[in-house]
């Protein structure tokens, strides 16, 4: 028998909504109570938590409606969801040496470097393309600069190596 | 207004201006034309850039990009069958099927001229209409744009792509994202939990960009990593070989345009209606306008088989939105589309507040967009007409260099937008944010417009409620605030009907 939660992650429609639903009522729950007991500083008239609320109760009803739909559920598709998380996985380890290497290097040769391996990456003979990946790194480097410190003067931060 | 003209004129055919709306269109059909790259996309990583322009050069930019983007999610869609964007996914359906029987150059010169017709239609309503419409809004109080905030946000939520509890939740996140900060009326911080970067509040260009453009970057990343042994180019190419293609016989004469003079009629018609609406995407007109256009053709059966009617349609019900989607930004300060949005903060990067008073504050900037509006449909003619046979080949371009490079554009535009690379970690969150909703099947139209409206929305309310003393009622107490509800109602009842019965619910694709 399958459990409810084991149908949030099946990637159907259905499984979807349920957990968009559950995200939903989770944030909803969690701002209200920040709502009624955290600090929140008197404000004339009926005061600066009104909107964040109605926005709480309206995920919420959201949520219900969403929990209570009924729709096709067609059955999961599962080449289009790893790409799904590998996109989130990119994005969170990306930012993070993204961030580290800005500071190491500063965010020209950070970036320049970053198109290069994304290019080489995404190359199915990364041997045989190596050449013109680093040439559209290269390349892209030279807009950048052109774009940022001879168009539009922009002072970058200064790296820690050099 | 007349005595404006000349200076507005002035703004608008500037040496500058007009380059860099000759710059923006090619760019733009460049993007619209290479399938996973969007007008949208390419607008929300331009907006750090027109930060630092002349406000006329910046509007003509981006109006050449959006221009050029709608024309340019039809190549791809004609010539290979693989929708640039998600307003040409109809104009694939005869399309690409004309392509097959080897009459694409009269395909795609058919969807150019529906295009422009139907866009120059749509921006001359928007012309004639947004300035009494934003006349009418100046008389507007806290408890009436309270109203319209609602109404819009309701129709944005309930038109896109037909899920209306998610685009409604998405909205409500969209207006809690702009509560993060400081309150306007206090000054107090809420919603930062003691996190200093955020008191400043999610500025505009990290969330814009991060939802629109690298959300959408990252999962092609992720998809071209998952197929990078697939040579889509080659795959591509193999295609357009076609045996017998003979190009002499395959030319668009007047006779075969005129032909579809009822479809393009019919396309611009609803096509302009549907933009004018909040919420209603390019998509959706698209479909709508072929299946009107099926019903009054003379030959409805060679729908699907390579119609030039089927193109015609689709096409000008797809870019007659591109003016009359304005017309909720330029009249009450509402961006009806995410495109509107994007324009809107690129508008208040300028200085230029979008509402009723826009108009008046700005006169001579307006009226140059306006004019800058209807020539870029003239430039859009005859540089696509130039250049077709080689925006033909543009999807062919590897996404793998391309993709890179649009991301290292939106990372460096959006630190150099604030000089703080506290952006650049808001411009990853955001990018996350939009690939979990993506994943989730929630459009992200009403988030961006929800975060967009959320401050007008509760000034109006808190005004509102000031004024009536905290009595829930006064926001009802308005004869117009009434009409706007009502109107609202009848709106939603109206495609809701419309949906159930044509089953045409998940249609409309938003954005």
């Amino acid at each position: 028998m399958t459990r409810w939660w084991q149908h949030l992650s099946t990637g159907t429609e259905a499984g979807k909504r349920r957990l968009f639903a559950v995200v939903l009522l989770t944030l909803a729950l969690a701002g209200s109570l920040h709502v009624h007991y955290g600090a929140w500083r008197p404000a004339p008239g009926i005061g600066n938590h009104l909107v964040p609320m109605m926005a709480y109760l309206v995920m919420a009803a959201a949520a219900i409606v969403l929990l209570v739909q009924r729709g096709t559920s067609p059955a999961a598709a599962a080449g289009d969801r790893a790409p799904r998380l590998v996109a989130l996985l990119l994005a969170l380890v990306g930012s993070v040496v993204y961030v580290l290497a800005v500071r190491a290097l500063g965010v020209g040769v950070a970036t320049v470097l970053g198109v290069t391996v994304a290019t080489l990456a995404l190359s199915a003979e990364p041997r045989r393309t190596i050449l013109a990946c680093v040439l559209t790194g290269l390349s892209s480097g030279v807009i950048f600069w052109l774009l940022f410190t001879r168009l539009a003067p922009i002072a970058m931060p200064a790296p820690l190596l050099f | 207004m007349l005595e404006i003209l000349p200076d507005a004129l002035a703004l608008a055919f500037s040496p500058t201006v007009i380059l860099f709306a000759l710059i923006g269109l090619v760019l733009g059909v460049t993007v619209g034309a290479i399938p996973g790259l969007s007008g949208d996309m390419a607008i929300a990583v331009l907006l750090p850039f027109v930060f630092a322009m002349e406000p006329a050069a910046a509007l003509g930019l981006l109006v050449g990009v959006y221009k050029g983007s709608m024309f340019g999610g039809s190549i791809s869609a004609i010539t290979f069958g693989v929708p640039g964007t998600a307003g040409a996914v109809a104009t694939a359906i005869d399309g690409y099927q004309a392509t097959k029987q080897g009459k694409p150059n009269r395909a795609l010169h058919t969807a150019l001229y529906a295009s422009i017709i139907g866009d120059t239609t749509s921006d001359l309503v928007l012309i004639f209409l947004a300035v009494p419409l934003a006349a009418v809004a100046l008389s507007f109080g806290p408890v009436e744009f309270f109203a319209l905030y609602v109404v819009s946000l309701l129709l944005i939520s309930a038109l896109t792509m037909g899920k209306v509890a998610q685009g409604v939740a998405a909205a409500a996140l969209g207006v809690l994202i702009a509560m993060i900060g400081r309150d306007p009326i206090t000054g107090a911080l809420r919603l930062t939990f003691g996190v200093p970067a955020l008191s400043g509040g999610i500025g505009l260009i990290p969330l814009l960009v991060g939802v629109f453009a690298v959300s959408e970057i990252l999962l092609q990343i992720a998809r071209t990593w998952q197929h990078r042994a697939t040579r889509v180019a080659e795959r591509l190419e193999a295609q357009i070989v076609r045996a017998g293609y003979d190009p002499k016989a395959d030319r668009l004469d007047w006779a075969s345009f005129r032909s579809t003079w009822r479809s393009v009629a019919v396309g611009t018609g609803a096509g302009t209606f549907i933009g004018a609406l909040p919420g209603a995407g390019a998509s959706l007109a698209a479909f709508v306008a072929y299946g009107l256009a099926q019903r009054v053709s003379r030959r409805p059966e060679q729908f699907g088989k390579g119609s030039l009617e089927g193109v015609a349609a689709a096409e000008s019900g797809n870019s007659a939105t591109a003016g009359a989607t304005f017309i909720p930004l330029f009249a009450f300060g509402i961006p009806g589309s995410a495109t509107a949005a994007l324009f809107g903060a690129a508008l208040i990067m300028q200085g230029i507040t979008p509402g009723p008073t826009m108009l008046q504050d700005n006169m001579a900037i307006i009226y140059a967009l306006f004019a800058i509006l209807i020539y870029a449909n003239l430039m859009n003619l005859g540089v696509s007409k130039l250049l077709l046979p080689v925006y033909s080949r543009l999807a062919m371009i590897e996404p793998r260099y391309v993709l890179p490079v649009v991301l290292g554009l939106a990372i460096l535009g959006t630190y150099a937008a604030s000089n703080s690379l506290n952006d650049v970690w808001m411009l990853f969150a955001a990018g996350m944010l939009g690939v979990a909703l993506r994943s989730l099947d929630v459009p992200l139209g009403p988030l961006v417009l929800g975060f967009i409206v959320g401050p007008g929305l509760e000034r109006s309310l808190r005004q509102g409620l000031m004024l009536g003393r905290n009595d829930v009622m006064h926001l009802v107490a308005s004869p117009l605030a009434i009409g706007l509800y009502l109107g609202g109602i009848a709106l939603l009842a109206v495609f809701w009907w419309s949906f159930r019965r044509k089953g045409t619910a998940r249609v409309g694709a938003g954005p």
